[in-house]
């Protein structure tokens, strides 16, 4: 018997259900905490304890001190709930306001005779107080209880007696022997000297014999749904539906608490999560029946949380794994460590065989046997796959990151648009140096093998590359291309023949001879080139030409789309044909017959006007164009104010401006940034320099194009603003950032990209950044989203 | 409406645009610039416009009413520029063509523009009483299509537009998000020749902008935002939210939104520090719960009439100091714990590095040693086992 349940029925719950508990003994306490008696409860009363549950949890619900002055606790000794009902609306909702009361205050109270309901009454408090003297281990219990419950992190045996002596009479004896008796109960337990409420483990639980145990084991002993169902005899989700009722009525374990968090975002193996957490399997099953696993790996959980760093080491070896150099975990395979050796050897081109020794004495040295490799021809083929080696057909490979960025790319297109037919992929290469250093490679055959790498489809002008020294820009095959060649160029000697291709679109002159000696050996006639063809002799064919014909020059490709308006046939586009209308025929070219030349046509085709806007066509996208426009700028004749717009030094000469003042800007910038290893306009500006042109307010691109005329200067990159380094050496953009993360030693990524942004006024983008420091060896960390300039760095911050 | 009537005007040369995926050369006219007016859809002024009409409800309806107030603006949103552009077109006259509408409505060109109408005014000369653009015909392209080549135009020019600008930003909204939007975002990276990850970025960054004028209950009110130097902030609550469970976004973009007046035009590096700490579930849950009764604070403040005066008056928001104290105090702890966090663990890390050193020792090696060595080694093992001892007895008691 225990009458506290009915302390509930003043909080809501009814009269039926708590004499239901009562009939049951649950007290009050298998309410609040999860005594051995709650846990072992059957279906059906826990049905009733829930509903007791769902009333303490409520947020006005406290159990106060007086619990035992309730007169809710005379309900258990005949008191019905009318009577209740009567004494409270006439305030007397409390056992001491009822004992010293006489029958006639009562009467007058309830304004009625009271003769029954007196008696009654003071009948009930009368087995009331016996009760609670027969029971005081109940009442101090309670007031323990509510000490600890009240207490955030528990209290000493010492706490307790010293606050209950101080509010009631209870002896310290009694206080002691009752703690004894929660603890011994499992309803509180001691946390070194502190008591808290008991906290159950999964094994405490399993070794109670609750309903349904033999449920749990089963499953836990990996048996599914679908198996226990023929053994209960039930469907699907009634097996579902009775574990679910289980674990509801199951407390929340030590184990839960700590780990179902972690359990339901990452999918632990049960293996590692044993391992990870030093459980025991039971716990992984125990979570896994109660909860859905977490869709993130455990190596995100790996990258992730911090873990201390014996058992993730532990962890790593025991996955095979390692902190590869790009920060991320990698599972130890062959291309792993491929990459790893690669990177350990950056600066050295390997051949096959060379490489092989290194890996294999990389492996020796950490144990890692089961990715030896016996055969060179094992590592080309890792190298074929790797994402950080590039092969030379000459020299082996060496460590590139071939995640080139973007705008690599579509740098490289740019250059192909306007481009056609068969060129030796090195002089490609060698036209665009400053592009190449860029990324870093070293010939055009690296050059051919980045492009395999990154996908012909990724470009879609390059039809093919032969035998990685050749590419083929536009439809046309070589076949054709040299067919086209030979016709263009008959009359040349064949000498002059494979001058003009190796020249023009850098092919071998020994293979092109090669090449033409035996396929078209028909049209070598005492060593000249001898394709004969007609030209059309109708006058008015060259009169409707000629006055059509007004530019300075073309490219051949175009010319010959103009003619074949007028001739519907095929014509190719030769020299005899191009001087019946005042043009000569240079290379690629088409070119005005009084110009020496290519750069000459040109250069008046730039300058004849005030303002020269850059047409998008593709005879202003050659190399030969560049050239001349920088010349043109370097000698100061022409200055670009705008992306496809020039001003011609006229203009300035008729405003006042001199180009002595042009030397003098240059000059004074060249003052304004002693001492300094790079520098931006902006920065310089911002750190007070100034100069009369500045008057002339003009977008920057006008000034740092100037700039870059000097030789004091060498621009990094090229769009606005531009980044310059001081003095004549060539400076890619990984050293640049490389210097900068020095002076830093260590720094987050976007605090860098933000220091870089304050500094230069520069954006950096973060993955062109993270691609460039990687690739110059710096170490970056994804965990700390963090580059140190070397690894030992990394691991001073981390672990020193 | 078409007022430009290109027959009676003078060309001077043609300019190449990009419009409906075509690259056409166009006749370049000296257009009166009595007959153009400003575009009020233009990104750099969109937040001056929603001020604007925040305190005077609409924009004037005259033609020179309204081209009197946007040429505040356009001269406002960069005043150095236009400065610039107009000493520039005062020595050289207009050497960079624009691009009109033939209803008057000025697509490129809007600073030029401003700087001759200046000039002019100022009695420069009669050659300042022209801007010098290609007029194309609005029957002929819907709004996708001109914004399509007002996009072309702003991204193809090397003074590149501020990626990280509320302006950005707003056109963003505007072009992808809001109710008119015309552009996906593939099209938009297209457009803007960008890469479509970036875009997306910037779409979700607009999104939280809107959001953040909802937090303060000043809807679509970008100026708030401008005078707020929000975006590098705003930017960083979007990293930060990436590491947050569905379940706890709404309660930390809140939180994340309450800080932003905390570390006003910040850079957005404080927004920053707090990554690792939302990033750890305990943490958060900490930081979620000890925020709420001030984040209902915040909210009662932003829905007073104070404030509702102040975003009147001044176009601001601020919150009272002491609400901002306890919103950095917070913060502060939320950070120092996760490095705490990280700190302790330290011991464990230590002493498992020395357990590792140890079983480095080779054994064979020791054997090997002479009786001195030894000794030395045996002295170094007894201390070594010591210090075990008193630490295992210090952290047992």
């Amino acid at each position: 018997m225990s009458i506290s349940i009915y302390y509930l029925v003043e909080h809501g719950l009814s009269k039926m259900l708590a004499d239901k508990l009562d009939e049951n003994g649950f007290s009050i306490i298998d309410v609040l905490y999860t005594t051995p008696k709650a846990i072992l409860a059957n279906s059906t009363i826990n049905l009733t304890l829930n509903k007791a549950k769902s009333v303490a949890s409520r947020n006005s619900f406290e159990v106060k001190r007086d619990v035992y002055n309730s007169i809710y606790l005379l309900l258990k000794f005949g008191i019905t709930m009318n009577v209740l009902t009567h004494l409270t609306s006439a305030n007397l909702n409390k056992i001491d306001y009822l004992r010293n009361l006489t029958k006639r205050e009562l009467d007058i109270i309830l304004g009625r005779e009271s003769n029954l309901f007196f008696t009654n009454i003071k009948d009930a408090i009368t087995q009331l107080d016996s009760y609670v003297q027969q029971n005081k281990r109940e009442v101090v219990a309670l007031s323990i209880l509510r000490k600890i419950a009240r207490s955030e992190f528990g209290l000493s045996s010492l706490e307790v007696v010293d606050y209950l002596i101080e509010e009631s009479d209870y002896e310290s004896f009694d206080i002691y022997s009752t703690i004894n008796y929660l603890v011994e109960s499992n309803i509180l337990e001691f946390e070194g000297n502190l008591i808290v409420a008991k906290r159950w483990s999964i094994s405490d639980l399993l070794e109670m014999p609750f309903d349904d145990y033999y449920l749990l084991q089963k499953r836990l002993r990996g048996d599914s749904l679908e198996a226990c169902r023929d053994y209960y005899n039930l469907s699907r989700q009634g097996i579902k539906n009775k574990q679910d009722a289980l674990f509801r009525k199951l407390p929340t374990t030590i184990e839960e608490t700590k780990y179902a968090e972690l359990f339901k975002k990452y999918a632990f193996s049960q293996d590692s999560f044993c391992f990870l957490f030093s459980i025991d399997k039971t716990v992984w099953n125990y979570m896994s029946i109660k909860y859905e696993r977490g869709k993130k790996t455990e190596l995100e959980y790996i990258e992730n949380e911090i873990i201390p760093y014996s058992i993730r080491t532990e962890y790593l070896n025991r996955n095979r794994l390692i902190t590869s150099f790009t920060g991320e975990l990698k599972h130890i395979d062959k291309q792993t460590i491929f990459d790893e050796v690669l990177f350990s050897n950056r600066n050295r081109r390997m051949t096959s065989d060379i490489f092989l020794k290194t890996y294999n004495m990389y492996n020796e040295d950490k144990g890692f046997d089961w990715v030896k490799i016996d055969h060179p021809k094992s590592i080309n083929a890792i190298a074929e796959r790797s994402k950080y080696a590039i092969q030379s057909i000459h020299g082996g490979f060496r460590f590139f990151d071939n995640r080139v960025p973007r705008e690599f790319t579509q740098k490289l297109n740019e250059l192909f648009d306007v481009l056609e037919g068969i060129y030796g992929i090195q002089k490609i290469y060698d036209d665009n140096l400053e592009l190449m250093f860029d990324v870093e490679l070293e010939s055009g055959d690296e050059l051919a093998n980045l492009i395999k790498r990154i996908g012909l489809e990724k470009f879609p002008n390059v039809y093919k590359i032969h035998r990685q020294s050749q590419i083929q820009l536009g439809p046309i095959s070589k076949a054709e291309f040299l067919r086209h060649k030979l016709e263009e160029l008959s009359g040349s000697s064949v000498n002059e023949f494979v001058s003009h291709l190796f020249e023009e679109y850098g092919l071998k002159k020994e293979s092109i001879i090669a090449e033409i000696s035996s396929d078209y050996r028909h049209f070598i006639v005492n060593e000249k080139i001898t394709v004969s063809f007609d030209i059309p002799d109708e006058e008015v064919f060259y009169i409707q030409l000629k006055d059509i014909l007004a530019d300075e020059i073309y490219l051949v490709d175009e010319f010959s789309r103009i003619i074949q308006q007028y001739w519907h046939k095929p014509l190719s586009v030769t020299q005899m044909l191009t001087q019946q209308v005042g043009y000569n025929l240079r290379g690629s070219y088409v070119v005005k017959q009084t110009f020496n030349s290519v750069n000459d046509a040109y250069r008046r085709l730039i300058t004849s006007k005030d303002i020269f806007t850059v047409p998008d066509t593709k005879l202003f996208k050659r190399m030969d164009y560049f050239n001349v426009i920088y010349d043109l700028e370097k000698n100061l004749n022409i200055f670009k104010i705008s992306e496809d717009t020039y001003l011609n030094y006229s203009k300035f000469n008729n405003s006042g401006v001199v180009k002595e003042q042009f030397r003098d800007f240059i000059k004074s910038t060249e003052n304004s940034v002693k001492g300094r290893k790079y520098f931006t306009l902006p920065q310089i500006i911002e750190d007070g320099f100034d100069h009369e042109l500045f008057e002339l307010g003009f977008d920057d691109i006008f000034y740092e194009r100037i700039l870059a005329t000097s030789e004091s200067f060498k621009s990094i990159t090229r769009k606005m603003p531009v980044l310059f380094s001081v003095g004549n050496d060539h400076i890619g953009l990984e050293k640049f950032l490389s210097d900068e993360l020095f002076e830093q030693e260590k720094v987050n990524l976007d605090d860098f990209i933000d220091d870089l942004k304050n500094k230069y006024f520069i954006h950096f983008h973060r993955d062109n950044v993270k691609y460039r420091l990687q690739n110059y060896g710096a170490f970056y960390s994804a965990e700390m989203d963090k580059f140190y300039i070397d690894k030992e760095t990394y691991y001073e911050e981390v672990y020193d | 409406m078409s007022i430009i009537d290109v027959t009676i005007l003078e060309k001077t040369n043609d300019k190449q645009l990009v419009i409906k995926g075509e690259r056409k050369s166009f006749p370049v006219y000296k257009v009166p610039l009595e007959l153009l007016q400003y575009n009020v859809k233009n990104g750099r002024i969109s937040t001056y416009i929603t001020e604007y009409e925040d305190n005077h409800d609409i924009l004037p309806s005259t033609d020179e009413g309204l081209n009197g107030v946007l040429e505040k603006y356009i001269i406002d949103s960069s005043p150095k520029s236009f400065k610039k552009t107009k000493e520039n077109i005062r020595r050289f006259g207009q050497m960079i063509s624009g691009v009109v509408l033939s209803n008057g409505v000025v697509v490129d060109g809007n600073r030029r523009f401003s700087a001759l109408r200046q000039l002019h005014r100022e009695g420069a000369g009669s050659k300042f009483g022209y801007l010098e653009a290609i007029v194309l015909d609005e029957t002929k392209y819907n709004e996708k299509e001109l914004k399509t080549l007002e996009l072309n135009i702003q991204h193809a020019t090397e003074e590149k537009v501020n990626y990280n600008s509320i302006e950005r930003l707003v056109d963003i909204y505007r072009d992808i998000i809001g109710p008119e939007a015309q552009f996906s975002i593939e099209e938009y990276a297209a457009e803007t020749n960008e890469s479509v990850k970036d875009v997306q970025e910037q779409t979700e960054i607009a999104k939280l902008l809107v959001r953040y004028l909802e937090f303060l209950k000043q809807p679509l009110k970008f100026h708030i935002a401008r005078h707020q130097k929000v975006a590098e902030n705003l930017k960083e609550v979007y990293k930060n939210l990436k590491k947050v469970d569905q379940e706890d976004l709404f309660d930390v973009e809140q939180i994340m939104f309450m800080n932003i007046f905390a570390y006003p035009k910040d850079t957005g590096r404080t927004i920053r520090k707090f990554k690792d700490a939302l990033a750890d579930s305990r943490l958060r849950s900490q930081y979620i719960e000890e925020t709420e009764d001030l984040r209902d604070d915040i909210e009662d403040y932003l829905s007073s009439e104070v404030v509702q005066e102040e975003v009147s008056n001044y176009g601001t928001i601020s919150l009272p100091e002491k609400i901002l104290k306890e919103v950095a105090e917070i913060g502060d702890e939320i950070v120092e714990k996760k490095n705490i966090n990280a700190a302790q663990n330290k011991p464990i890390a230590s002493i498992s590095k020395a357990e590792d050193r140890i079983r480095e020792i080779d054994l064979e090696s020791v054997r090997r040693m002479d009786n001195s060595l030894k000794s030395d080694f045996i002295h170094h093992v007894d201390e070594l086992m010591k210090m075990l001892i008193d630490i295992k007895d210090e952290v047992e008691c």
